[in-house]
């Protein structure tokens, strides 16, 4: 066999091992859009249809007009985008202390936050739930805005560390001597250069508060303070399933989070590249 | 531009002391050069002149006021990394402007200072580029004019030419150099190169352990070294130190060499190295005072045979590695002879630049109660 046809092979079954790769990772989610988009009768075809004979947007429409879709997803926005502000407001000092400040012990907090990251949410949230009724602020945002900061902080805290880590010490003494202070130096030289580290947690931790389930289960009771996923969970509960509507309602939930992280992306692959220090 | 003291200066990192309590003294506009083997202290020192590391006692004083208590951004001092921690999110113009932005110069100020900083070192094209897009020696000059943009009180530069090519080092040297005489900025260097030391500096200072082993201009650092460590760090090829013996033979001092050979000391020392007779020593004697025979037909020198072990031609000369007894060591030779290895060679030793080194002490033997004067200075100095 020549070196050519081995070649080709190699990228035929590359290509091919792809292909079957994507096909099961996508099928869901493809065949979600496509029954999104098909009207009620079509639904339950037999044999089933992959493609929608006349797409419609009832179902959207359906969406809409009889639930509080609306509703939910602005309550996923603005508790998730908070939990983001929140973890990165604590977790990026955090992380830099641990990181740049010798004391007493510091290995030893970081390997206990570390620790606490092991516990599974469902066996924090009875403990949690208590606390939070404790503090009088049960059923309401706030304390879905804790719970996630609170769960999401260990492994933010461990992520933006490392990225600390990797900034060469030389570059922060470099603005010491230029002049800066360290808040400055931190300003203008490290947060710079954290900040593909910074928008990879960001992310870690939106997409930790938009798919939670659990916590909003527990610590929510009012229909108008849920957010996507228990909201789109209980348009089971009606007595006829409206499949139709939930696909659309899944389909809505990840539309935006992709659109808007497909365009993030492009800040996280940004590495500043090397060249600042020798080495 | 100012003088920097330092005054019984010592650092300890934890109950490890690396730093014992040095003096030193660099006067306003000099070029000094820490030189020493690496973890012999020179960058640690150089750190807490920056204050990028605390002192643990002592002081250190910029035009006589103390500054140790001030933060690296009040001491107004400007620093070459080895690394040259380049800030790579910035361009070439932005990593020159930012120690005048932290100052608060006016933008258009701002950039005729960076023009004219990169217009002296010749990158004043690559303003926009960022520093991944510059090779290592176009990096070792955005560093260099990260530095010279503004006019700080001293210059602190930690081995900034170690991570280039030798020919781009040597080009390097020339430039900073030059940079030195039309600036006069008070500048610390730090190397471990005792040639970068050589050729840069006003004055050399030699480290070891924590210690100033000396501390001279460089020829007088060269040719009068106080103790073994510095005759053998500086100068290149090294020194050699050939075990020997004094001994008096009919009123003229000789010294007994491992293989049986006794080489006559210079008349001018007789006195001062007599007191050693029968004590152990060593002569200290450059390559460059130890030629081939051959090429020197009619001169002064003792002779002092050997056998051939390696040669290194060097273009014009060639090193010659040969051996005595059971001491390997170094001699210029002439490229136009011919040795070849296991050869008998005849050496001559000018004995007039030897050194003679007290074996229990470790330090040279001054030459004469003149030199022994100054020596004894510049132990001072050093201690």
């Amino acid at each position: 066999m020549s070196g050519g046809t081995a070649l080709v092979l190699k990228r035929l079954s590359l290509g091919l091992s792809i292909l079957a790769l994507l096909v099961f990772t996508a099928f869901p989610f493809v065949w979600m859009a496509a029954t999104a988009f098909k009207p009620s009768q079509e639904l339950l075809y037999w044999p089933p249809r992959f493609l929608p004979e006349e797409a419609t947007l009832a179902n959207v429409v359906r969406l809409f007009e009889q639930t509080r879709f609306v509703e939910y997803f602005r309550n996923s926005v603005s508790v998730a985008s908070a939990t983001v502000l929140l973890t990165l407001a604590l977790a990026t000092p955090g992380a830099y202390s641990l990181t740049r400040f010798r004391f007493r012990g510091r290995e030893t907090i970081a390997a206990t936050i570390l620790f606490t990251y092991m516990f599974a949410p469902i066996m924090i949230i009875i403990p949690f739930y208590v606390l939070i009724r404790h503090l009088g602020i049960a059923n309401t945002h706030l304390a879905l805005i804790l719970g996630y900061t609170a769960f999401s902080m260990p492994f933010a805290l461990w992520m933006l560390r490392t990225f600390f880590q990797a900034i060469p010490l030389d570059l922060e003494e470099a603005a010491l001597t230029d002049g800066a202070g360290r808040w400055r130096a931190v300003v203008y030289v490290v947060l710079p250069m954290a900040l593909p580290g910074i928008i990879a947690t960001g992310i870690f931790t939106f997409i930790l508060a938009w798919n939670d389930y659990i916590f909003v289960r527990i610590l929510i009771t009012s229909d108008e303070l849920k957010t996507l996923p228990v909201g789109i969970a209980d348009l089971y509960n009606s007595s006829v399933i409206d499949w139709g509507m939930i696909m659309s309602s899944a389909m809505l939930v990840i539309v935006p989070v992709v659109t808007v992280f497909s365009y993030i992306q492009k800040f996280l692959v940004t590495s500043w590249g090397s060249g600042g220090v020798k080495g | 531009m100012a003088e920097i003291r330092l005054k019984r200066l010592t650092k300890r990192f934890g109950d490890t002391e690396v730093i014992h309590g040095i003096d030193l003294t660099v006067k306003d506009g000099e070029f000094a050069v820490l030189v020493g083997p690496s973890g012999c202290g020179k960058t640690t020192t150089l750190r807490m002149i920056a204050g990028l590391e605390n002192v643990s006692d002592g002081a250190i004083l910029f035009d006589g006021e103390p500054v140790g208590h001030l933060a690296p951004k009040d001491r107004d001092i400007a620093m070459v990394f080895q690394s040259y921690a380049l800030y790579p999110h910035m361009t070439v113009r932005g990593n020159l402007a930012f120690s005048l932005k932290m100052k608060g110069v006016p933008r258009a100020e701002r950039e005729g200072l960076v023009r004219r900083a990169a217009e002296m070192l010749g990158i004043d094209v690559l303003l926009d580029r960022k520093p991944r897009e510059l090779s290592g020696g176009q990096r070792q000059r955005v560093a260099m004019g990260r530095a010279l943009v503004r006019e700080p009180r001293a210059f602190l530069l930690d081995e900034p030419l170690s991570n280039l090519d030798a020919a781009l080092r040597a080009q390097m040297r020339i430039e900073l150099k030059r940079i030195h005489q039309r600036l006069k900025t008070t500048i610390v260097y730090v190397t471990h190169d005792q040639i970068e030391a050589m050729t840069l500096a006003d004055r050399i200072v030699v480290m070891r352990d924590g210690f100033i082993e000396q501390v001279g201009d460089p020829t007088a650092v060269y040719q009068a070294p106080v103790n073994k460590f510095v005759a053998g760090f500086i100068g290149s090829p090294k020194m050699n130190f050939i075990p020997a013996q004094l001994f008096d033979d009919a009123g003229a001092l000789k010294a007994k060499l491992p293989n049986g050979e006794a080489l006559t000391l210079p008349a001018d020392r007789a006195a001062a190295y007599r007191p050693l007779i029968g004590a152990p020593v060593e002569l200290g004697i450059r390559p460059e005072h130890l030629t081939d025979r051959a090429g020197h037909a009619e001169d002064d020198g003792q002779v002092l045979e050997g056998v051939v072990d390696v040669v290194e031609p060097m273009g014009a000369t060639s090193l010659i590695t040969f051996t005595l007894a059971d001491g390997v060591y170094n001699a210029i030779g002439e490229t136009g002879l011919v040795r070849r290895p296991g050869e008998r060679l005849r050496l001559s030793a000018q004995l007039r630049h030897m050194h003679l080194i007290d074996g229990r002490t470790g330090q040279v033997v001054p030459a004469s109660t003149d030199s022994a004067a100054r020596h004894e200075q510049q132990r001072k100095v050093a201690v």
